[in-house]
């Protein structure tokens, strides 16, 4: 992500960055979470990661094959489009549930527009909000974390309705364990600490750059602060931050190269963007979480975006068109 | 143009919601269920063929500088007439569509086809034409109705026909499931015709 | 000039031969619809109250009842061979997503006799499931001393969120406090379980569960904790409905509008005060 261009006579260097190396540091990336969620939830989660990944994998290649184009699966896209479907799954969903997900994923998101860099929208989020609108109630079965079974000190609830209703600040769990996962949730959403280790890899790594996620986390946290529930500057920006899906949405899923902005300011707009409509449907939409929905109305305004940041080139004339 | 071409011609050639795209409010707002589709689609098919056999008949007589004023207030009589009547005579079809019957009038279906077809043609013809897109546009909303019945509520006519572990997908009877329906099947359609050509 | 005076001319003919033909329908169908109308409510209120015959409408005491959230709209005696048997209440609601028209019987023994859902504008498959007969056929023969209360359906952990306020909300005034202490017991799991088996014996004739199930249990055990503190054990039947799943704020609406209607009928009706 340099935005230097180096001219040089040859022989040039090869970069070995390709669709695969890159997904495939995601995937690592995305390792710590599946772990966190395992220990929060038990190996159910695991079954549902691996149908997930089969369903796009294989919905993938028999697409590919009907349609007489070249078979891509090993570029690992669909691989990491079924991780991130099933990270937005409850725990308790029925497998059958991620299955259709994962198919419309590919089929309807992905490979319907093109392929892959052809969606107009992150295909894990654009099939989570259609599984939202199917089957609300499924999709929405939150369950406890195991660990904390046999003692009752943490709730199913989710910490976001609750930060929602003002009245019952009493059941937020602590700080501490909304931070590491210790809550009800999506599979890939609860735990921030593992998301962020691997968000660190990725960072270093070079496959993403901090403009988006800093932005609208920062964006996120600012606005429930200063909109809090008992008048101005008396939100609980933090648990917004470490509860729902904003960690695991804004470093994983907000900076997908295809339906995010190339252009470094045209990112900076992106973030913000995301950060002003999530924390408007947290704080007083219908819904308590609004991650998802925030990246694909961001991921539609993505092409309107760049076209108004794009870099004029040398020498052109501003036209009035 | 013969009158069974005209019929021919609105439900397949030119189907006004598959090959015109016309009249696309009604055609997502109500098909949630094959029967409203049905109703729906028989009462603009009814003011269309009555709207169309009077504009032609007045397409001497109407003025072309106030064509489009007057093709409005021949469609809304008829749609207000349509509405009367329903409410006083079949009040159970009314209560399922009554909202949409006002909509009829702005139904570009009735306009487009006063202005492109029934202001040329003759009274015969556009009695034909008003046959065939009326039963096109029916046939249209019932395949939306039947498709977005089934798998949003897993009945068909109100008749349980999914199994009962069906989960019904509910999303498929809210307004995405119209878009995504129509969708799939426009490219379905533009698929099929494609080959043929 | 001439010009614009035929064009004129020609549109107003149209238009006077369209009010013409419009007038005459209207003239055809006005007796018709306005018969349609009063059978159509007519209708709506005997499926609330089959034993009536006909209903005479009755002035809302004080001029209105309840708030914006909630309203009586309008009441109405219930009459066979001119004896009263029982009043039908319309209330207006505000559900999860707008307003629900919730028609609702009582006769004379003090009893529920049915409960219609007019007009409404819910989810379809969520909330448009109030509509349902196995949710609407809970509250009939639903005694009238007692609020209602909207509890939750088993493996409805989830939705905690709404159906906790939801639930708060049906109680209307008097046990806010209470209930809302009674969702943090539910929550609590195992120790619930333990309450359930010592107390949901005193309750189980009186309430509708049918999934007799441990969670339910808790559930119930926690209700009736919450309403005997509440009403000092006076009566304590409070009486429960299994909300919809899914749709606990649509299930709490239709419960806070018949809990209206069962105050204004304690109120003022129960010893034949309305008329």
């Amino acid at each position: 992500m340099d935005n230097t261009i180096t001219v040089s006579a040859s022989p040039h260097i090869r970069s070995k960055e390709s669709v695969s190396r890159i997904m495939l540091d995601v995937i690592l990336a995305l390792i710590p979470a599946a772990i966190a969620a395992v220990i929060i939830f038990g190996w159910r989660v695991l079954l549902v990661i691996v149908v997930s990944v089969m369903g796009a994998v294989i919905t993938e290649a028999v697409i590919q094959k009907l349609m007489k184009k070249p078979i891509t699966i090993k570029d690992l896209s669909a691989v990491v489009t079924g991780i991130l479907l099933a990270y937005n799954m409850p725990p308790t969903v029925p497998l059958w549930i991620v299955l259709i997900g994962s198919i419309i994923a590919i089929a309807l998101v992905k490979q319907a527009f093109g392929g892959l860099g052809q969606n107009f929208m992150n295909p894990a989020l654009a099939a989570r909000a259609i599984l939202f609108a199917a089957w609300p109630v499924q999709m929405t079965n939150w369950q406890r974390p195991i660990i904390d079974a046999f003692s009752n000190a943490t709730s199913s609830a989710t910490p976001l309705p609750i930060l929602k209703d003002g009245e019952t600040w009493a059941k937020l769990p602590p700080l501490w364990d909304v931070f590491v996962g210790k809550i009800g949730g999506s599979i890939g959403e609860i735990s921030a600490l593992a998301l962020l280790l691997g968000a660190a890899y990725l960072l270093i790594r070079g496959v993403i750059n901090w403009r988006i996620p800093i932005t609208y986390i920062a964006t996120v946290g600012l606005l429930t602060w200063i909109f809090g529930t008992d008048g101005l500057f008396t939100g609980r920006g933090l648990y917004h931050i470490f509860s729902g899906g904003l960690i695991l949405g804004a470093f994983f899923m907000a900076t997908d190269y295809p339906t995010s902005p190339v252009t470094p300011l045209g990112q900076i707009i992106m973030g913000i963007g995301c950060g002003i409509v999530t924390s408007i449907i947290r704080l007083v939409g219908g819904y308590p979480g609004g991650v998802s929905y925030s990246i694909l109305i961001m991921n539609v305004a993505t092409p309107l975006i760049e076209r108004y940041t794009r870099p004029r080139i040398y020498g052109e004339v501003k036209n009035n068109v | 143009m013969k009158a069974s071409k005209a019929i021919i011609n609105g439900i397949i050639t030119e189907n006004p919601t598959f090959r015109l795209l016309l009249g696309m409010c009604p055609t997502l707002a109500v098909t949630t269920a094959a029967i409203n589709g049905i109703g729906m689609g028989l009462a603009t098919a009814f003011v269309l063929i009555a709207s169309n056999l009077v504009i032609s008949l007045l397409k001497d007589f109407i003025p072309s500088q106030v064509r489009i004023p007057a093709y409005i207030v021949v469609a809304a009589t008829f749609v207000t007439m349509t509405g009367m009547l329903m409410e006083a005579f079949v009040p159970a079809l009314y209560e399922s569509l009554g909202i949409f019957i006002p909509l009829i009038v702005v139904n570009c279906i009735i306009l487009g086809r006063a202005e492109a077809f029934a202001s040329k043609n003759s009274p015969l013809v556009a009695i034909a034409d008003g046959i065939g897109m009326g039963l096109g546009f029916t046939l249209a909303l019932t395949l939306l109705g039947i498709i977005r019945e089934i798998f949003g509520a897993g009945t068909l006519f109100g008749m349980q026909i999914m199994p009962q572990a069906y989960n019904p997908a509910v999303i498929m009877i809210l307004p995405p499931g119209a878009f995504l329906t129509l969708g799939l099947l426009l490219g379905l359609l533009n698929k099929l015709t494609a080959k043929t050509k | 000039m001439s010009d614009i005076m035929k064009i004129g001319f020609r549109l107003f003919v149209i238009t006077a031969i369209a009010a013409i033909v419009m007038g005459l329908t209207n003239l055809a169908t006005e007796e018709p619809i306005r018969l349609q109308r009063i059978k159509a409510e007519n209708k709506a209120r005997q499926v609330a109250l089959p034993q009536a015959e006909e209903f005479g409408q009755l002035d809302i005491e004080g001029g209105s009842w309840g708030n914006e959230a909630v309203e009586i709209v309008e009441i109405y005696t219930g009459l066979s061979d001119d004896k009263v048997v029982g009043y039908v209440f319309r209330v207006k609601a505000m559900g999860y997503v707008g307003d629900m028209d919730i028609i609702l019987g009582i006769n004379t023994d003090d009893e529920i006799e049915a409960v219609e859902i007019g007009e409404h504008s819910e989810t379809p498959g969520l909330g448009a499931k109030v509509k349902d007969k196995a949710f609407l056929e809970q509250f009939h023969g639903k005694g009238t001393e007692a609020q209602l209360s909207a509890v939750k359906t088993l493996n409805e952990d989830g939705s905690a969120d709404t159906s906790g306020s939801s639930t708060v909300d049906a109680e209307g005034s008097a046990t806010t406090d209470t209930e809302s202490s009674a969702t943090v017991d539910t929550e609590a799991g195992a120790t619930a379980d333990t309450e359930a088996g010592a107390t949901a014996d005193t309750e189980d004739s009186a309430t509708t569960d049918t999934e007799g199930s441990a969670t339910t249990d808790t559930e119930s055990s926690a209700t009736v904790d919450g309403s005997s503190s509440a009403t000092g054990g006076a009566s304590g039947s409070v009486q429960e409905i299994q909300a919809i799943s899914g749709a606990t704020v649509t299930s709490g609406a239709v419960t806070r509008a018949i809990n209206l209607a069962l105050q204004y009928y304690n109120a003022i009706l129960i010893n034949g005060g309305g008329n």
